[in-house]
Parts: C-alpha cells; sequence; structure tokens
C-alpha cells in the first residue's frame, strides 16, 4: 500500500464518515423537514459514494454509478442555493424582490456558463468526451460559485449569520465549487494540472466542505428561548428616515 | 483568456466571501436583558437634521467652500457613525427576534417575520445610504443626483406596507 493509494482511500472515507454522521443528526434534530435538499443531497452523495466502494473500476457499470451521481449532486447542489434563500429571507413581497433578482442573476451566470462551455477547445482525440464532461462540470461550479457569491454576499451583508445551519450548508458549498471550480480551470482549459492532481484536489476540496458542514450540522447550537420582543423598536422609523435621505438623491 | 479570468476571479471572490462569512458575527444576544444592555440609544431627529438638504444649503451659503468641506465631512463622518450603529441595533434585533420565534406562538412568530422584514430592508436601506455618504465625502459641495427609480422603489414600499397591514 503505498502513500498515494493512502491519501486517496483517506479522501474518499473521511467525507463518507462525515456525511454518515450529518444525514444522522438531520435525523434526530428533525432538519430533515427544514433541509430536504440538501439531506438529499447528502444522502445521494452517501450512497453513490458509498457504492462505488465496493464497484469494480473501470467497468460500465463503475461510469454509470459515478457519472449520474456526479449529474444529480450538480443538480441538487444548485438546488440547495434557493433553498437556503427560502430559510434566510422571511416571507415579504420585499423580499420576493430580492428573492426574483437572484433568478435573475442566475440566469445570466447560466448563459455565460453554456457560453464558455461551447466556446472553450477541449483536447482531441480519446479523450474528448472526458474532457468535455470536465468542461461541463466546470460551468456548472461557475454557475454555482456565482451563485452562492450573491447567497453568501446577501447573508453578510443582512447580517444573516445567526442562520446557523444555512451558514454552514453555504460556506461548505461555497468553498468546494470555488475550488473545484479552479481545478478544473487548470485542468481542462489551461492544462497545467494533471489529472492525477486533478483527482486528488477535488476531492480535498469536497473534503473542506464536508469538515463545514459536519461542523456547523453536528455541533449544538445553545439557545434560550426569549419570552416576548423588546417594546419601542425605532426600526421603522429609522427605515423611514434613511429611505427618505436616499430619496433626496433621486431625480425628479 | 478572458473566461479563464473571470472563472478565477469568481473562484476567488467566493472564497473571500466564504472566509468572511465564517468570520462574521454580531454581539451574542442571549435574552431582552443583553438588548437592554447592548443596544445603541440613537435619535432619529438628529440623524435627519445632520442630512438635511436645506441645511446643507443653508450651511453652504454661510460657509467659505473650504470651511464648508471640512463641515460636511465632519457631518457625514457623524452620519455614517450612526448608521453603523443603527446597523448593530437591526443586526441583534434580529438575533433577538430569532430567539423569540423559537418559543412557537404564532401570533408573535408573525410579529418576528414582520420585525426581521423592516430589518432587512433597513440594512439594503443603510447600504445604499453609505454609498451616497460617500460619495457625498468625496464631493461635498457637488449636488449629484442619481436617475428617478423612486417610483419603483416607492410601489415597493406600499406594497409591503400593503402585506403588513393585511398580515395583520
Amino acid at each position: 500500500m503505498n502513500f498515494s493509494y493512502l491519501v486517496t482511500m483517506t479522501l474518499w472515507v473521511l467525507p463518507l464518515a462525515l456525511q454518515a454522521l450529518i444525514a444522522l443528526v438531520m435525523l434526530r434534530r428533525k432538519l430533515v423537514t427544514s433541509f430536504p435538499i440538501f439531506f438529499s443531497y447528502t444522502v445521494l452523495v452517501l450512497s453513490g459514494e458509498t457504492a462505488l466502494l465496493f464497484v469494480k473500476n473501470p467497468s460500465n457499470s463503475y461510469a454509470l454509478v459515478y457519472w449520474s451521481q456526479e449529474a444529480f449532486a450538480v443538480l441538487l447542489g444548485l438546488a440547495v442555493i434557493f433553498e437556503i434563500l427560502g430559510h434566510i429571507l422571511p416571507p415579504s413581497p420585499f423580499m420576493g424582490f430580492v428573492s426574483k433578482s437572484i433568478w435573475i442573476f442566475g440566469a445570466i451566470a447560466a448563459v455565460a456558463a453554456l457560453l464558455m462551455l461551447v466556446l472553450t477547445n477541449g483536447s482531441q482525440g480519446a479523450d474528448r468526451i472526458v474532457e468535455f464532461i470536465i468542461l461541463a462540470e466546470r460551468s456548472a461550479r461557475f454557475l454555482q460559485a456565482c451563485l452562492f457569491i450573491v447567497v453568501i454576499a446577501l447573508m453578510s451583508r443582512l447580517g444573516l449569520t445567526w442562520h446557523h445551519y444555512s451558514v454552514g450548508i453555504a460556506a461548505g458549498f461555497g468553498i468546494y465549487s470555488a475550488l473545484a471550480l479552479t481545478a478544473f480551470e487548470l485542468h481542462a482549459h489551461l492544462h497545467f494540472m494533471s489529472y492525477k492532481t486533478l483527482a486528488l484536489l477535488n476531492p480535498a476540496a469536497y473534503n473542506v466542505a464536508a469538515l463545514i458542514w459536519a461542523f456547523y450540522i453536528v455541533r449544538p447550537w445553545p439557545a434560550t428561548v426569549v419570552e416576548h420582543l423588546p417594546h419601542g423598536t425605532n426600526l421603522a422609523e429609522w427605515n423611514e428616515a434613511v429611505g427618505g435621505y436616499i430619496n433626496q438623491w433621486y431625480r425628479r | 483568456m478572458v473566461s479563464t479570468l473571470v472563472i478565477f476571479a469568481v473562484a476567488t471572490l467566493a472564497l473571500v466571501f466564504v472566509y468572511g462569512l465564517l468570520r462574521s458575527g454580531y454581539p451574542e444576544i442571549r435574552n431582552g436583558r443583553d438588548w437592554d444592555e447592548k443596544k445603541h440609544e440613537i435619535d432619529v431627529q438628529i440623524f435627519r437634521i445632520l442630512l438635511d438638504r436645506n441645511e446643507e444649503l443653508q450651511l453652504q451659503s454661510f460657509l467659505s467652500q473650504d470651511q464648508f468641506a471640512a463641515f460636511q465631512r465632519r457631518r457625514i463622518h457623524l452620519g455614517l457613525r450612526m448608521l453603523r450603529l443603527v446597523d448593530e441595533n437591526a443586526g441583534m434585533l434580529m438575533e433577538l427576534g430569532r430567539l423569540v420565534k423559537m418559543k412557537g406562538d404564532p401570533a408573535l412568530a408573525l410579529k418576528v417575520d414582520e420585525l426581521i422584514a423592516t430589518a432587512l430592508q433597513l440594512r439594503l436601506n443603510l447600504f445604499l445610504a453609505r454609498l451616497c455618504l460617500y460619495v457625498k465625502w468625496l464631493f461635498p459641495s457637488a449636488t449629484v443626483s442619481l436617475p428617478a427609480f423612486e417610483m419603483r422603489y416607492q410601489q415597493l414600499l406600499d406594497s409591503m406596507q400593503g402585506a403588513s397591514s393585511v398580515a395583520a
């Protein structure tokens, strides 16, 4: 057993153990109803990767399990963004406007990702299909990273950082999509990185994400229930004053 | 090459934002007493006077240009400090609202949602107001106007108030 094999196996098995723990804690704390998409993502990756441990590589069934899991994981990874948005934004028409703006931004990012996929020249020959799949994944990661930038900016800017679980999920996906995006670009487009290095770097990034998810989901968050809201909060008055100041700036 | 630059920029930005998200934090609020101790008492009337355009015009007519610029920058600095404190108050109230919501009372939960929506709207407004104040700090004597979207903004506010009154 050489060192490289040991590293590969550790990077493969460690997130599986973490995700099994995350799934269990989510079930125990009844978080499944709050974050059904993230839970589905966790279970999908966990079951897919566990199955891959026992399937012969290379083989058709290995490729089938691997790529179908990858495709579903990317889709669920994108859906998680809107699940987080649903959690952090309270139901109000104003927030509906914010959410709609993010959809529009997402559509623009998706078009950019698609253009990147179409306009990039991969390598020629036998590896062409693999290269295309990697470029497609790069485009998906690009879209994911763009959307997470917006969601994280919104969370930080609006001070929604007390949504502990949402923060953890967003941060994990944010880091993973950013690192994976860089790795895919270095490998598939710039050819600065070998496939072997990519095969190590991508799981390493995923390990970081799994560690963040585990930290935020498994850790108990102490909370005391407060009986009532404080009296005399003048937020509405301040809102009116600050809004009034901004209105001074608009041309009439 | 352009796509590579865009990709690296997006990846770097995502990492920077994640780092900011993981590091960010507001004063810990565990109960109503914490709020009473940590809240900032700021008078909204002072803010209104401080950034009132008529007051500004009056000052401009009495002071020399250099004096006015220096005075105006001090007023803006004070205004920005007030906005920072309001921002912190809004953050603490949102955190307190979350703790109140955990009680499970649906009527109270509705009030909390309303409070959080107002706080979020205030924070967006604070962000815009800060941008305006930074521009003003750079050009204290200039009168800069933005294209009028105010009608849409006003409609947005009206729709929000309408929804709040329906909920009440």
